[in-house]
């Protein structure tokens, strides 16, 4: 998830591009890797609502999975309180429901 | 200052060999995508893998040295071998991964490719691997353009070598044959078996070409000397002077200091291309 450049002068650059980011993100949870998918979303402050709104059903059949993978009570916690009713799909219809 | 361009003539034709400053890249599909970087210094290879050791050039996490000058580095699709082919053969060697980080490469073989009677016309071009064993391997023709030769593990009997219409080999992650280009940019598909066209093609020969299939869709990318960046035959940029595909994008940088990130989408979208990029203003 994170993007080498070389500067003018030679020397090495990190970045950690939001597109890439996302990109991995939605790849873990497709994975089914949601210990991997929160640990990102806590570490490169994405909102953690893309662990439900990515792929809703697969995250309500594999709460289990979910919960066995993050395992930490206060990281679960964490979850629960950013969770909102606005979805983040990319369908704009879904976005706002009225 | 390099040499870029080199024209020579014998009694029978001209050759044009064209010389590009290249860097060899790893796979960038995870979970193999390790950052690895090769690039050739004479007779010694320096090899990063970013993911496991941020180290600036000019120094390199591993630097180790083949017999001759070196020519072309190439990496298996996941990253578990180098192959090295340099004026006497070709050098194999084996990569392992613990964890996310890569290990030192180890040499698995030697093998000197069979060089033809004169050696004026005989030089190697470019190695490529399909899949995680077999490796092509282009040269240049006496009498005809070029030649292609196929090496499969486990030890291959006999590598002959075959006329071909390539050009150039493009970096391609998958399991059945290579892309390659022609002297016109038109791309064919090769594998042990056969060589056929495909119905893409380039503008003209570009020096640094990526392939990679997303569903349905097929995409080659190429950038020409002068920062063209071209998408099968439809231009992209103009100012481009870097660039990389992963898995769901096209990311690259201009020469007025941006990085460019274009997503590609699957065949569920009617664009095959989205047009959408982000600008990040950030220095080369």
């Amino acid at each position: 998830m994170s993007l080498v450049l070389q500067m003018p002068r030679g020397n090495l650059e990190t970045i950690y591009p939001r597109a890439m980011v996302l990109a991995g993100i939605r790849q873990l949870i497709e994975e089914v890797n949601y210990g991997a998918a929160f640990s990102t979303c806590r570490t490169q402050r994405v909102d953690m609502n893309i662990l439900y709104d990515h792929r809703p059903v697969q995250f309500l059949e594999n709460v289990g999975v979910f919960l066995d993978q993050v395992k930490d009570a206060a990281n679960i916690d964490l979850f629960l309180s950013s969770l909102r009713y606005c979805s983040h799909s990319s369908d704009p219809r879904e976005r706002y429901p009225s | 200052m390099y040499p870029r361009r080199l024209l020579t003539d014998s009694v029978a034709k001209v050759i044009s060999d064209e010389y590009i400053l290249a860097v060899s890249r790893g796979s960038t599909v995870p979970p193999n995508d390790h950052g690895a970087v090769a690039v050739i210094d004479g007779q010694t290879i320096k090899f990063t893998p970013f993911r496991t050791a941020n180290v600036p050039p000019p120094m390199a996490m591993v630097e180790f040295e083949v017999g001759s000058p070196a020519i072309d580095v190439a990496f298996a699709s996941d990253c578990t071998a180098i192959a090295v082919l340099h004026r006497d053969g070709l050098n194999i060697y084996g990569l392992e991964s613990k964890g996310l980080r890569l290990s030192s490469p180890k040499l698995r073989e030697s093998i000197e490719l069979e060089r033809a009677i004169s050696i004026y016309e005989d030089a190697p071009l470019q190695v490529a691997f399909s899949g995680q064993h077999e490796i092509y391997v282009l040269r240049e023709g006496t009498s005809e353009p070029s030649l292609l030769c196929t090496l499969s593990r486990p030890g291959q009997e006999s590598r002959a070598w075959q006329e071909t219409a390539a050009s150039s080999l493009i970096i391609h992650s998958s399991d059945d044959g290579i892309v390659a280009q022609d002297a016109l940019g038109k791309l064919h598909r090769i594998s042990s078996l056969d060589s056929t066209p495909m119905p893409i093609r380039f503008p003209s020969l570009l020096p640094w070409a990526s392939f990679i299939t997303k569903g349905d869709q097929r995409f080659a990318f190429g950038l020409s000397r002068n920062g063209h960046l071209s998408v099968n035959s439809r231009q992209l940029a103009r100012n481009c002077t870097s660039f990389i595909v992963t898995p769901s994008h096209l990311i690259f940088t201009t020469s007025n200091h941006l990085v460019k990130f274009v997503h590609l989408a699957g065949s569920e979208d009617g664009e095959y291309l989205s047009p959408w990029s982000v600008s990040l203003p950030f220095p080369h």
